[in-house]
């Protein structure tokens, strides 16, 4: 009884208090790396929100990963850079904006274009830069109204 | 005088009570994630079949099979490498019934040959294990339907199959189709393409048409080329091992129920873009969902697990500068270099 008197006090409370310690770790989810920082925003074109536009950033550096997002009904966008990670590679990127899409007869169901809407300063030929920073960034897109390209078909 | 009794205190009951909660606590998600282990080894299992019975098929014909055979009319049914490969799986009886080669998939069906199209639409129906990774969870048992696959084909609407009835046998593993993913229009980059363009009357019928690629065209080398890939039904739509119904339809996007492209990001997230947004939703590229990534068999029959972070750098097509995203580009990602066969581009570690 003596050496049980022992062990209960000697070794239960530091097991009862490592119980939500082991329960915390275990909790813990996946991570983004390191390279990556949280980019959002909103796109406005000529002061209105531009919904449904493809927004890409394009890293500078070499061996980076493009990240992708799309707006939503109000002109607001979240960067994904990996399924389940949000975000874009830190440091510059070259940003294209694009709400072109083209017609797709073997969708489910079938689907017709969409025209592009935005300059192409911003998409063919753009001239659109952002740098991403460690953290959460918080990047808006002003673009104004200006010549639109429309792409043509796939070069064979 | 003090009676020993024997027996324990109250706390030392909580103790070994909250002892074996934490136990089972961490021993429960291990028992779910040795499940998904094991149904991981299944599906890479079915990699390695396939990976070895493409070899087989390379042994007897020279080159690999086409990604699919060729049919310059929209919406006729086209047999897929798949189905080429069946005899190489031990699956003869059915590459019979259904006549792979000896006639096109579409004559098959409106029984050009015989009245014999109900028979075979149904034998398309088999479910095929070898095909079917066992963590996908999206297909009906095997089978699949969308218009994607065959709803609206012509050699099923002529065996009296339209629609929605039009149900396929399902397979998880793409083709590794290169770069382009405009299938038909570019150069074959990849392994498994098709493109019989100028031959249109022997193609679909040729078991070795144009662009199938030979090992010695795996000019990068058989380890640093991906041949064959995962795609699930949950959420990115697979495909189906039987073949496909447009290939030279508008845009071509019929061929991508049998191969995949580099464009999409491995496991394109859903919530970002949807399967089917045209070129780099995950309905044209690879998929899993086996947490953090996806198989794939490379050339030289080894099966590798790709992670979802892998480099991933890709031009958005005619978008940058109006260039087209090309396979030899130096900016190409680790990612878009493994599923090019011949861009001479080193690969760091993956």
């Amino acid at each position: 009884m003596q050496m049980l008197r022992i062990w209960n006090r000697a070794l239960a409370w530091p097991v009862a208090a490592g119980i939500p310690l082991v329960l915390a770790v275990a909790g813990c989810g996946a991570s983004a790396p390191a390279n990556v920082g949280r980019v959002s925003g909103q796109v406005t074109l000529a002061g209105q929100p531009l919904p449904d536009a493809l927004v890409t950033f394009i890293p500078v550096k070499q061996g980076g990963s493009t990240a992708l997002g799309k707006t939503d009904a109000s002109g607001n966008y979240t960067l994904n850079y990996a399924s389940g990670i949000d975000g874009a590679e830190i440091g510059p990127n070259r940003v294209s904006i694009t709400t072109y899409a083209p017609a797709n007869p073997d969708s489910d169901p079938p689907r017709a274009g969409v025209p592009e809407k935005v300059p192409a300063k911003y998409n063919l030929k753009t001239e659109l830069t952002a740098d991403v920073k460690a953290g959460n960034n918080t990047i808006d897109f002003s673009l104004e109204a200006g010549p639109v390209v429309q792409p043509g078909p796939e070069p064979e | 005088m003090r009676r020993k009794l024997p027996g324990f205190t109250l706390v030392e009951l909580l103790v070994v009570i909250a002892i074996i909660g934490v136990l089972v606590a961490l021993l429960l998600p291990a028992v779910q994630a040795a499940r998904e282990a094991a149904r991981r080894s299944s599906c890479q299992n079915n990699l390695k079949q396939i990976a070895i019975a493409l070899h087989n098929y390379h042994d007897v014909y020279l080159t690999f099979p086409s990604g699919w055979l060729d049919n310059p009319i929209a919406n006729e049914e086209a047999w897929g490498w798949a189905a080429l490969t069946l005899p190489f799986i031990e699956q003869a009886p059915l590459h019979a019934q259904l006549g792979v080669t000896k006639a096109r998939l579409v004559d098959q069906l409106r029984s050009l040959n015989g009245a014999n199209g109900p028979a075979v639409a149904a034998a398309a129906r088999t479910v095929l294990k070898v095909f079917i990774c066992p963590t996908d969870s999206g297909h009906q048992g095997g089978l699949v339907h969308t218009n994607r696959h065959f709803g609206g084909g012509i050699g099923f609407a002529a065996a009296g199959f339209t629609g929605n009835t039009t149900l396929v046998g399902v397979s998880n593993y793409m083709g590794v189709a290169g770069h382009r993913d405009l299938a038909n229009a570019g150069p074959n980059t990849g392994i498994l393409f098709g493109n019989c363009t100028g031959d249109a009357v022997a193609c679909p019928n040729n078991a070795t048409p144009g662009q199938a690629v030979r090992l010695a065209q795996v000019l990068d080398g058989t380890s640093n080329t991906l041949m064959v890939g995962e795609r699930d039904t949950f959420r990115c739509r697979s495909g189906t091992w039987l073949g496909v119904r447009n290939t030279n339809g508008s845009n071509d996007r019929g061929v991508i129920v049998v191969i995949g492209h580099s464009h999409p990001k491995l496991n394109q997230d859903v919530k970002v873009l949807t399967w089917d947004t045209d070129r780099i939703g995950c309905g044209e590229g690879f998929s899993s969902l086996h947490p953090g990534g996806a198989q794939f068999a490379a050339v030289d029959g080894s099966v590798r697990f790709l992670s979802n972070t892998i480099n991933h750098f890709w031009f958005p097509n005619t978008l940058v500068n109006g260039t087209i995203a090309d396979s030899t580009n130096p900016s190409n990602g680790t990612y878009q270099r493994l599923m090019t066969r011949d861009d001479g581009l080193v690969i760091s570690n993956f």
